[in-house]
Protein backbone atom coordinates (compact mmCIF):
# COMPACT_ATOMS: atom_id res chain seq x y z
CA UNK A 1 0.00 0.00 0.00
CA UNK A 2 1.62 3.43 -0.58
CA UNK A 3 1.58 6.61 1.78
CA UNK A 4 -0.96 8.37 0.20
CA UNK A 5 -3.58 5.02 -0.30
CA UNK A 6 -2.15 4.29 3.56
CA UNK A 7 -2.98 7.78 5.22
CA UNK A 8 -6.39 8.16 2.74
CA UNK A 9 -7.54 4.38 4.57
CA UNK A 10 -6.38 5.42 7.70
CA UNK A 11 -8.11 8.63 8.01
CA UNK A 12 -11.16 7.09 6.47
CA UNK A 13 -11.10 4.74 9.10
CA UNK A 14 -10.34 6.82 12.09
CA UNK A 15 -13.47 8.77 11.41
CA UNK A 16 -15.71 5.50 10.28
CA UNK A 17 -14.62 4.72 14.10
CA UNK A 18 -15.89 8.04 15.92
CA UNK A 19 -12.28 9.20 15.99
CA UNK A 20 -11.29 12.41 15.22
CA UNK A 21 -7.66 13.51 15.50
CA UNK A 22 -4.65 16.34 14.25
CA UNK A 23 -3.03 15.58 11.11
CA UNK A 24 0.01 15.30 13.02
CA UNK A 25 -1.47 12.70 15.41
CA UNK A 26 -2.93 10.96 12.03
CA UNK A 27 0.47 10.74 10.71
CA UNK A 28 1.57 9.44 14.29
CA UNK A 29 -1.31 6.41 14.08
CA UNK A 30 -0.67 5.95 10.58
CA UNK A 31 3.15 5.03 11.06
CA UNK A 32 2.10 2.81 13.74
CA UNK A 33 -0.88 1.42 11.55
CA UNK A 34 2.37 0.67 8.95
CA UNK A 35 3.98 -1.73 11.58
CA UNK A 36 0.42 -3.86 12.09
CA UNK A 37 0.37 -4.07 8.19
CA UNK A 38 3.88 -5.50 7.87
CA UNK A 39 3.19 -8.08 10.64
CA UNK A 40 -0.31 -8.82 8.66
CA UNK A 41 1.60 -9.46 5.09
CA UNK A 42 3.51 -11.37 7.18
CA UNK A 43 0.43 -13.95 7.63
CA UNK A 44 -1.48 -13.04 4.45
CA UNK A 45 -1.47 -16.66 3.36
CA UNK A 46 -2.98 -18.11 6.50
CA UNK A 47 -6.63 -20.05 5.20
CA UNK A 48 -9.22 -22.00 7.43
CA UNK A 49 -8.80 -25.19 7.00
CA UNK A 50 -11.75 -27.21 5.48
CA UNK A 51 -10.33 -30.20 8.06
CA UNK A 52 -12.57 -30.54 10.76
CA UNK A 53 -9.79 -32.16 12.74
CA UNK A 54 -8.08 -28.63 12.43
CA UNK A 55 -10.52 -26.71 12.84
CA UNK A 56 -10.83 -27.48 16.60
CA UNK B 1 1.56 13.61 40.27
CA UNK B 2 1.22 12.55 43.70
CA UNK B 3 -0.42 9.44 42.99
CA UNK B 4 -0.66 8.33 47.04
CA UNK B 5 -2.29 11.98 48.43
CA UNK B 6 -4.58 11.54 45.31
CA UNK B 7 -5.60 7.73 46.92
CA UNK B 8 -5.38 9.65 50.66
CA UNK B 9 -2.47 6.79 51.42
CA UNK B 10 0.26 7.07 53.60
CA UNK B 11 3.62 8.21 52.20
CA UNK B 12 6.29 5.96 52.00
CA UNK B 13 8.43 4.81 54.90
CA UNK B 14 11.86 7.02 54.77
CA UNK B 15 13.56 3.70 53.58
CA UNK B 16 11.37 2.90 51.01
CA UNK B 17 11.45 7.03 50.16
CA UNK B 18 14.72 7.29 49.61
CA UNK B 19 15.37 4.17 47.63
CA UNK B 20 12.06 4.45 45.18
CA UNK B 21 12.63 7.81 44.94
CA UNK B 22 15.87 6.48 42.81
CA UNK B 23 13.49 3.69 41.18
CA UNK B 24 10.30 5.10 40.70
CA UNK B 25 8.73 1.38 41.10
CA UNK B 26 5.48 2.55 43.46
CA UNK B 27 2.69 4.49 42.28
CA UNK B 28 1.22 4.77 45.70
CA UNK B 29 2.54 3.15 49.31
CA UNK B 30 0.14 2.07 52.11
CA UNK B 31 1.59 1.59 55.31
CA UNK B 32 -1.28 1.23 57.44
CA UNK B 33 -2.98 -1.72 56.27
CA UNK B 34 -1.56 -5.13 57.57
CA UNK B 35 -2.80 -8.09 58.78
CA UNK B 36 -6.45 -8.25 57.34
CA UNK B 37 -9.45 -9.21 59.56
CA UNK B 38 -10.34 -12.06 57.44
CA UNK B 39 -6.56 -13.66 57.65
CA UNK B 40 -7.50 -17.50 57.58
CA UNK B 41 -3.60 -18.90 57.49
CA UNK B 42 -0.13 -17.75 58.36
CA UNK B 43 1.22 -19.44 54.95
CA UNK B 44 2.57 -15.79 54.05
CA UNK B 45 2.79 -14.52 57.85
CA UNK B 46 5.74 -11.64 57.75
CA UNK B 47 5.97 -11.16 54.08
CA UNK B 48 5.63 -7.86 52.34
CA UNK B 49 4.19 -7.80 49.06
CA UNK B 50 2.99 -5.01 46.41
CA UNK B 51 0.85 -5.20 43.27
CA UNK B 52 0.29 -3.58 39.55
CA UNK B 53 -1.76 -1.41 39.59
CA UNK B 54 -4.06 -3.06 37.71
CA UNK B 55 -5.43 -4.64 40.40
CA UNK B 56 -8.45 -3.49 42.68
CA UNK B 57 -6.66 -2.37 46.19
CA UNK B 58 -10.21 -1.18 48.62
CA UNK B 59 -10.23 1.82 48.78
CA UNK B 60 -7.28 2.77 45.89
CA UNK B 61 -8.90 3.92 42.20
CA UNK B 62 -7.43 1.62 39.91
CA UNK B 63 -4.98 2.97 37.45
CA UNK B 64 -3.89 0.58 34.92
CA UNK B 65 -1.10 3.20 34.31
CA UNK B 66 -3.28 5.64 32.75
CA UNK B 67 -4.60 9.28 33.64
CA UNK B 68 -7.70 8.53 32.25
CA UNK B 69 -8.23 6.16 35.02
CA UNK B 70 -7.88 8.67 37.63
CA UNK B 71 -11.68 9.99 38.03
CA UNK B 72 -12.45 6.78 38.42
CA UNK B 73 -14.10 6.03 41.95
CA UNK B 74 -11.86 3.94 44.56
CA UNK B 75 -12.08 -0.05 44.37
CA UNK B 76 -14.70 -1.35 46.96
CA UNK B 77 -12.91 -4.74 47.08
CA UNK B 78 -9.86 -6.06 46.59
CA UNK B 79 -8.96 -8.12 43.60
CA UNK B 80 -9.51 -11.64 44.26
CA UNK B 81 -5.61 -12.66 43.98
CA UNK B 82 -4.81 -9.76 46.89
CA UNK B 83 -7.27 -10.87 48.81
CA UNK B 84 -5.99 -14.39 48.87
CA UNK B 85 -2.27 -12.86 49.41
CA UNK B 86 -3.38 -10.77 52.79
CA UNK B 87 -5.52 -14.00 54.20
CA UNK B 88 -2.70 -15.83 53.71
CA UNK B 89 -0.92 -13.03 56.24
CA UNK B 90 1.03 -11.58 53.96
CA UNK B 91 1.29 -7.53 54.13
CA UNK B 92 0.06 -5.40 51.54
CA UNK B 93 2.29 -2.19 50.81
CA UNK B 94 1.85 -0.29 47.65
CA UNK B 95 1.10 -0.51 43.87
CA UNK B 96 3.16 -0.74 41.54
CA UNK B 97 4.23 1.36 38.13
CA UNK B 98 3.58 -0.65 34.95
CA UNK B 99 3.31 0.38 30.82
CA UNK B 100 0.14 2.30 30.57
CA UNK B 101 -2.97 -0.11 29.82
CA UNK B 102 -0.12 -2.56 30.30
CA UNK B 103 0.89 -2.10 26.88
CA UNK B 104 4.50 -1.96 26.89
CA UNK B 105 7.42 -3.84 27.58
CA UNK B 106 10.05 -1.03 29.06
CA UNK B 107 7.47 0.89 31.98
CA UNK B 108 8.73 4.18 30.52
CA UNK B 109 5.12 5.78 31.52
CA UNK B 110 4.34 8.93 30.38
CA UNK B 111 2.32 9.96 33.69
CA UNK B 112 4.14 8.56 36.29
CA UNK B 113 7.65 8.26 34.90
CA UNK B 114 10.14 5.16 33.93
CA UNK B 115 11.04 2.88 36.77
CA UNK B 116 14.91 2.77 36.69
CA UNK B 117 16.10 -0.73 36.76
CA UNK B 118 17.88 -1.88 40.37
CA UNK B 119 20.86 -3.09 38.78
CA UNK B 120 21.74 0.09 36.36
CA UNK B 121 19.45 2.91 37.00
CA UNK B 122 19.84 4.39 33.25
CA UNK B 123 18.36 1.29 31.69
CA UNK B 124 14.50 -0.24 31.94
CA UNK B 125 13.36 -2.22 34.56
CA UNK B 126 11.25 -4.25 31.40
CA UNK B 127 7.16 -4.06 31.22
CA UNK B 128 4.66 -4.28 31.41
CA UNK B 129 5.12 -4.93 34.94
CA UNK B 130 8.37 -3.37 35.65
CA UNK B 131 7.90 -1.74 39.26
CA UNK B 132 6.38 -4.76 40.48
CA UNK B 133 9.95 -6.26 39.40
CA UNK B 134 12.16 -3.57 40.65
CA UNK B 135 10.60 -3.72 44.05
CA UNK B 136 11.39 -7.20 44.64
CA UNK B 137 14.56 -6.72 42.76
CA UNK B 138 15.90 -3.86 45.55
CA UNK B 139 14.26 -5.70 48.51
CA UNK B 140 11.70 -3.05 48.81
CA UNK B 141 8.63 -5.87 49.70
CA UNK B 142 9.35 -9.38 49.42
CA UNK B 143 7.23 -10.42 46.62
CA UNK B 144 5.01 -8.93 43.97
CA UNK B 145 2.14 -9.32 41.73
CA UNK B 146 2.32 -8.90 37.60
CA UNK B 147 -0.05 -9.65 34.94
CA UNK B 148 1.70 -10.81 31.43
CA UNK B 149 -0.23 -10.45 28.47
CA UNK B 150 2.41 -11.05 25.86
CA UNK B 151 5.66 -11.28 28.32
CA UNK B 152 4.82 -8.73 31.34
CA UNK B 153 5.76 -10.57 34.00
CA UNK B 154 9.06 -12.69 32.22
CA UNK B 155 10.47 -9.81 30.31
CA UNK B 156 11.10 -7.67 33.60
CA UNK B 157 12.09 -10.70 35.74
CA UNK B 158 14.57 -11.49 33.12
CA UNK B 159 15.74 -7.97 32.64
CA UNK B 160 15.40 -7.28 36.63
CA UNK B 161 17.39 -11.18 37.90
CA UNK B 162 14.72 -12.07 40.10
CA UNK B 163 12.11 -15.28 39.23
CA UNK B 164 8.58 -14.50 37.50
CA UNK B 165 5.67 -16.93 36.69
CA UNK B 166 3.11 -16.90 34.01
CA UNK B 167 1.08 -19.70 35.46
CA UNK B 168 -1.70 -21.84 33.06
CA UNK B 169 -4.33 -19.26 31.49
CA UNK B 170 -7.29 -19.68 33.73
CA UNK B 171 -5.68 -21.13 36.53
CA UNK B 172 -5.82 -17.85 38.71
CA UNK B 173 -9.46 -15.84 39.12
CA UNK B 174 -8.84 -12.52 37.56
CA UNK B 175 -11.61 -10.47 38.97
CA UNK B 176 -10.49 -7.21 40.24
CA UNK B 177 -7.80 -6.95 37.56
CA UNK B 178 -8.37 -4.40 34.65
CA UNK B 179 -8.06 -6.67 31.60
CA UNK B 180 -6.12 -5.81 28.48
CA UNK B 181 -6.66 -8.74 26.25
CA UNK B 182 -8.82 -11.01 27.69
CA UNK B 183 -7.74 -14.33 25.68
CA UNK B 184 -3.95 -13.69 26.21
CA UNK B 185 -4.16 -12.06 30.12
CA UNK B 186 -2.55 -14.15 32.98
CA UNK B 187 -1.94 -12.96 36.23
CA UNK B 188 1.51 -14.37 38.43
CA UNK B 189 4.31 -13.29 40.58
CA UNK B 190 7.35 -12.45 41.25
CA UNK B 191 9.84 -13.24 44.00
CA UNK B 192 13.33 -13.10 45.24
CA UNK B 193 13.94 -17.23 44.85
CA UNK B 194 11.88 -20.86 43.84
CA UNK B 195 10.23 -21.56 46.92
CA UNK B 196 8.55 -18.03 47.73
CA UNK B 197 7.71 -17.79 43.87
CA UNK B 198 5.92 -21.70 44.24
CA UNK B 199 4.31 -20.46 47.67
CA UNK B 200 2.81 -17.24 46.53
CA UNK B 201 1.84 -19.10 42.86
CA UNK B 202 0.20 -21.60 45.07
CA UNK B 203 -1.67 -19.26 47.26
CA UNK B 204 -3.18 -17.14 44.17
CA UNK B 205 -4.21 -20.21 41.96
CA UNK B 206 -7.11 -22.22 41.95
CA UNK B 207 -5.96 -25.62 42.50
CA UNK B 208 -2.50 -26.01 41.95
CA UNK B 209 -1.98 -30.17 42.39
CA UNK B 210 1.33 -31.66 43.15
CA UNK B 211 4.18 -33.04 41.24
CA UNK B 212 6.56 -35.87 42.29
CA UNK B 213 9.98 -34.56 43.80
CA UNK B 214 13.06 -34.24 41.43
CA UNK B 215 15.31 -37.29 40.98
CA UNK B 216 17.85 -35.14 43.21
CA UNK B 217 21.14 -37.11 41.60
CA UNK B 218 20.41 -36.13 37.85
CA UNK B 219 20.40 -32.66 36.60
CA UNK B 220 17.14 -33.12 34.65
CA UNK B 221 15.57 -34.15 37.90
CA UNK B 222 14.50 -37.56 35.75
CA UNK B 223 12.17 -35.09 33.40
CA UNK B 224 12.44 -35.21 30.16
CA UNK B 225 14.07 -31.95 28.41
CA UNK B 226 13.67 -29.65 25.30
CA UNK B 227 15.85 -26.91 24.25
CA UNK B 228 13.68 -24.40 22.01
CA UNK B 229 15.97 -24.07 18.90
CA UNK B 230 15.46 -21.86 15.63
CA UNK B 231 13.61 -18.81 16.10
CA UNK B 232 14.30 -18.79 19.80
CA UNK B 233 18.41 -18.96 19.08
CA UNK B 234 18.53 -16.75 16.09
CA UNK B 235 17.03 -13.59 18.06
CA UNK B 236 19.71 -13.43 20.79
CA UNK B 237 22.23 -10.78 21.77
CA UNK B 238 25.76 -12.10 22.59
CA UNK B 239 25.22 -11.86 26.42
CA UNK B 240 22.08 -14.08 26.31
CA UNK B 241 23.17 -16.58 23.38
CA UNK B 242 26.31 -17.12 26.22
CA UNK B 243 24.05 -17.31 29.70
CA UNK B 244 21.02 -19.86 27.87
CA UNK B 245 24.39 -22.35 25.93
CA UNK B 246 25.72 -22.31 29.37
CA UNK B 247 22.59 -23.56 30.89
CA UNK B 248 22.23 -25.89 27.96
CA UNK B 249 25.07 -27.37 28.51
CA UNK B 250 24.15 -28.79 32.13
CA UNK B 251 21.47 -30.80 30.06
CA UNK B 252 23.43 -33.33 27.47
CA UNK B 253 20.57 -35.11 27.23
CA UNK B 254 18.12 -32.98 26.33
CA UNK B 255 16.95 -32.41 22.78
CA UNK B 256 16.76 -29.78 20.70
CA UNK B 257 13.33 -28.87 19.06
CA UNK B 258 12.01 -25.89 16.23
CA UNK B 259 8.64 -24.59 16.97
CA UNK B 260 7.17 -24.12 13.80
CA UNK B 261 5.68 -20.68 12.55
CA UNK B 262 6.73 -19.35 15.86
CA UNK B 263 7.84 -15.84 13.26
CA UNK B 264 3.94 -16.17 12.57
CA UNK B 265 2.56 -16.60 15.92
CA UNK B 266 5.13 -13.27 16.87
CA UNK B 267 3.09 -11.56 14.05
CA UNK B 268 -0.21 -12.83 15.03
CA UNK B 269 0.13 -11.95 18.76
CA UNK B 270 1.04 -8.69 17.55
CA UNK B 271 -2.01 -8.17 15.66
CA UNK B 272 -4.51 -10.04 17.69
CA UNK B 273 -2.99 -7.32 20.68
CA UNK B 274 -3.06 -4.60 18.56
CA UNK B 275 -6.67 -5.33 17.42
CA UNK B 276 -8.31 -6.38 20.93
CA UNK B 277 -6.31 -4.10 22.67
CA UNK B 278 -7.86 -0.68 20.09
CA UNK B 279 -11.53 -2.17 20.60
CA UNK B 280 -10.84 -2.97 24.82
CA UNK B 281 -9.95 1.31 24.90
CA UNK B 282 -12.17 2.45 21.94
CA UNK B 283 -15.01 4.74 24.30
CA UNK B 284 -11.37 5.87 25.82
CA UNK B 285 -9.55 6.68 22.41
CA UNK B 286 -12.91 8.39 21.34
CA UNK B 287 -13.68 10.11 24.45
CA UNK B 288 -10.77 10.87 26.55
CA UNK B 289 -7.85 10.72 23.39
CA UNK B 290 -5.88 13.47 24.85
CA UNK B 291 -5.27 12.18 28.41
CA UNK B 292 -4.19 8.49 26.57
CA UNK B 293 -0.07 9.41 26.76
CA UNK B 294 1.31 9.74 23.20
CA UNK B 295 2.93 6.69 22.38
CA UNK B 296 -0.33 4.23 23.77
CA UNK B 297 -2.80 6.36 22.22
CA UNK B 298 -1.24 5.98 18.71
CA UNK B 299 -0.86 2.33 18.88
CA UNK B 300 -4.35 1.60 20.11
CA UNK B 301 -6.12 3.52 17.41
CA UNK B 302 -3.80 1.96 14.62
CA UNK B 303 -5.00 -1.38 16.13
CA UNK B 304 -9.17 -0.05 16.09
CA UNK B 305 -8.79 0.03 12.96
CA UNK B 306 -6.93 -3.34 12.01
CA UNK B 307 -8.64 -4.99 8.71
CA UNK B 308 -10.82 -8.08 9.07
CA UNK B 309 -9.23 -9.75 7.00
CA UNK B 310 -5.80 -8.97 9.06
CA UNK B 311 -7.68 -10.28 12.07
CA UNK B 312 -9.27 -13.35 10.86
CA UNK B 313 -5.75 -14.25 9.35
CA UNK B 314 -4.11 -13.72 12.80
CA UNK B 315 -7.13 -16.21 14.50
CA UNK B 316 -5.88 -18.72 12.28
CA UNK B 317 -2.54 -18.66 12.30
CA UNK B 318 -3.21 -18.77 16.29
CA UNK B 319 -5.40 -21.77 16.07
CA UNK B 320 -3.04 -23.67 13.37
CA UNK B 321 0.35 -22.76 15.75
CA UNK B 322 -1.59 -24.32 18.90
CA UNK B 323 -2.28 -27.70 16.83
CA UNK B 324 1.33 -28.06 15.82
CA UNK B 325 2.81 -27.12 18.79
CA UNK B 326 0.77 -29.21 21.19
CA UNK B 327 2.03 -32.53 19.08
CA UNK B 328 5.38 -30.89 18.71
CA UNK B 329 6.04 -30.39 22.57
CA UNK B 330 4.60 -33.60 23.70
CA UNK B 331 7.41 -35.68 24.37
CA UNK B 332 8.57 -33.24 26.64
CA UNK B 333 7.91 -32.27 30.10
CA UNK B 334 9.96 -28.81 30.31
CA UNK B 335 10.76 -26.95 27.46
CA UNK B 336 13.68 -24.01 28.32
CA UNK B 337 14.19 -20.67 25.90
CA UNK B 338 15.68 -17.58 26.30
CA UNK B 339 13.08 -14.79 28.02
CA UNK B 340 14.13 -12.19 26.38
CA UNK B 341 16.47 -11.33 22.78
CA UNK B 342 18.91 -8.78 25.27
CA UNK B 343 19.78 -7.86 28.11
CA UNK B 344 18.30 -4.47 29.40
CA UNK B 345 18.24 -1.88 26.96
CA UNK B 346 18.74 1.39 28.02
CA UNK B 347 15.77 4.34 29.10
CA UNK B 348 14.83 5.99 26.15
CA UNK B 349 16.65 3.76 23.70
CA UNK B 350 14.45 3.56 20.39
CA UNK B 351 16.90 1.20 18.17
CA UNK B 352 18.70 -1.85 18.92
CA UNK B 353 21.22 -4.37 17.22
CA UNK B 354 19.96 -8.15 17.06
CA UNK B 355 20.78 -10.60 14.81
CA UNK B 356 22.66 -8.09 12.75
CA UNK B 357 19.62 -5.88 12.45
CA UNK B 358 18.48 -2.55 13.50
CA UNK B 359 14.89 -3.19 14.94
CA UNK B 360 12.33 -0.55 17.03
CA UNK B 361 13.77 -1.63 21.18
CA UNK B 362 10.39 -1.57 22.87
CA UNK B 363 8.66 -3.82 20.17
CA UNK B 364 11.40 -6.57 19.98
CA UNK B 365 11.99 -7.00 23.88
CA UNK B 366 9.16 -9.87 23.89
CA UNK B 367 10.08 -11.75 20.70
CA UNK B 368 10.98 -14.67 22.74
CA UNK B 369 7.42 -14.65 24.89
CA UNK B 370 5.29 -13.53 22.50
CA UNK B 371 4.78 -16.93 20.34
CA UNK B 372 4.82 -18.46 23.62
CA UNK B 373 1.64 -16.68 25.36
CA UNK B 374 -1.45 -17.91 23.03
CA UNK B 375 0.08 -21.54 24.25
CA UNK B 376 -1.69 -20.85 27.92
CA UNK B 377 1.30 -23.17 29.10
CA UNK B 378 2.87 -22.34 32.99
CA UNK B 379 6.20 -20.69 31.96
CA UNK B 380 8.34 -19.95 34.78
CA UNK B 381 11.04 -16.72 33.98
CA UNK B 382 14.50 -17.67 36.28
CA UNK B 383 17.22 -15.88 36.39
CA UNK B 384 20.60 -17.29 35.27
CA UNK B 385 23.99 -16.72 36.99
CA UNK B 386 25.74 -14.38 35.55
CA UNK B 387 28.94 -13.25 36.66
CA UNK B 388 29.29 -9.32 35.13
CA UNK B 389 26.65 -7.38 33.37
CA UNK B 390 22.92 -7.34 33.38
CA UNK B 391 20.87 -10.14 34.27
CA UNK B 392 19.55 -13.03 31.91
CA UNK B 393 16.59 -14.76 32.20
CA UNK B 394 15.40 -18.54 31.08
CA UNK B 395 11.64 -19.40 30.24
CA UNK B 396 10.97 -22.71 31.96
CA UNK B 397 7.77 -23.89 30.31
CA UNK B 398 6.19 -27.23 31.04
CA UNK B 399 2.89 -28.31 30.09
CA UNK B 400 -1.01 -26.39 30.32
CA UNK B 401 -1.63 -27.40 34.10
CA UNK B 402 1.60 -28.86 35.22
CA UNK B 403 2.18 -25.42 36.89
CA UNK B 404 3.80 -27.41 39.81
CA UNK B 405 5.80 -29.54 37.78
CA UNK B 406 7.48 -26.47 36.53
CA UNK B 407 8.06 -25.06 39.50
CA UNK B 408 9.26 -27.54 41.24
CA UNK B 409 11.43 -28.01 38.22
CA UNK B 410 12.88 -24.54 38.71
CA UNK B 411 13.60 -25.25 42.93
CA UNK B 412 15.37 -28.21 41.74
CA UNK B 413 18.05 -26.17 39.41
CA UNK B 414 18.20 -22.94 41.71
CA UNK B 415 19.07 -25.83 44.53
CA UNK B 416 22.04 -26.61 41.52
CA UNK B 417 22.95 -23.78 41.37
CA UNK B 418 21.82 -23.38 37.51
CA UNK B 419 19.43 -20.03 37.90
CA UNK B 420 19.65 -17.90 40.77
CA UNK B 421 18.43 -14.30 41.58
CA UNK B 422 21.01 -11.61 40.56
CA UNK B 423 22.89 -10.62 43.95
CA UNK B 424 20.76 -7.08 45.36
CA UNK B 425 22.50 -4.12 43.98
CA UNK B 426 22.62 -1.21 46.89
CA UNK B 427 21.09 1.34 46.59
Amino acid sequence: MDSATLNSYVGAALIANGLHVSDDEKSRISKQFSLILAHADLIKDAQPSADPEQRK
Amino acid sequence: MNIAAHNGLAEKSPLQHDIDATLNAFTATMATRTFSPQQTSDLLSGYTFAVKNLYDVRGMTTLAGSETNIDRPPATHDAVAVRRLIEAGAQLRGTTNMDEFAYGFTTENHHFGATRNPHDLERSAGGSSGGSAAAVAAGLVDFSLGSDTNGSIRVPASFCGIFGFKPTFGSCDMQGVFPFIPSLDHIGPFAPNATLLALTSRVIADNMGDARLPDENKVDGGWRIGILSGYFETHRSGDVEDATEQLYAAFPNAKRVELPNAERMRSAAFLITASEGGCRHATALREDYERIAPGTRERLAAGLIVPAEALANAYQVRRDFLNTADSTLDEFDIVLAPSAPCTAPRIGQEWMTLDGQEVPTRASLGLLTQPLTPLGTPIVAAPLPVKNGLPVGVQIMGKRDQDALVLEFTRHLENLGHVKSAPMPKL
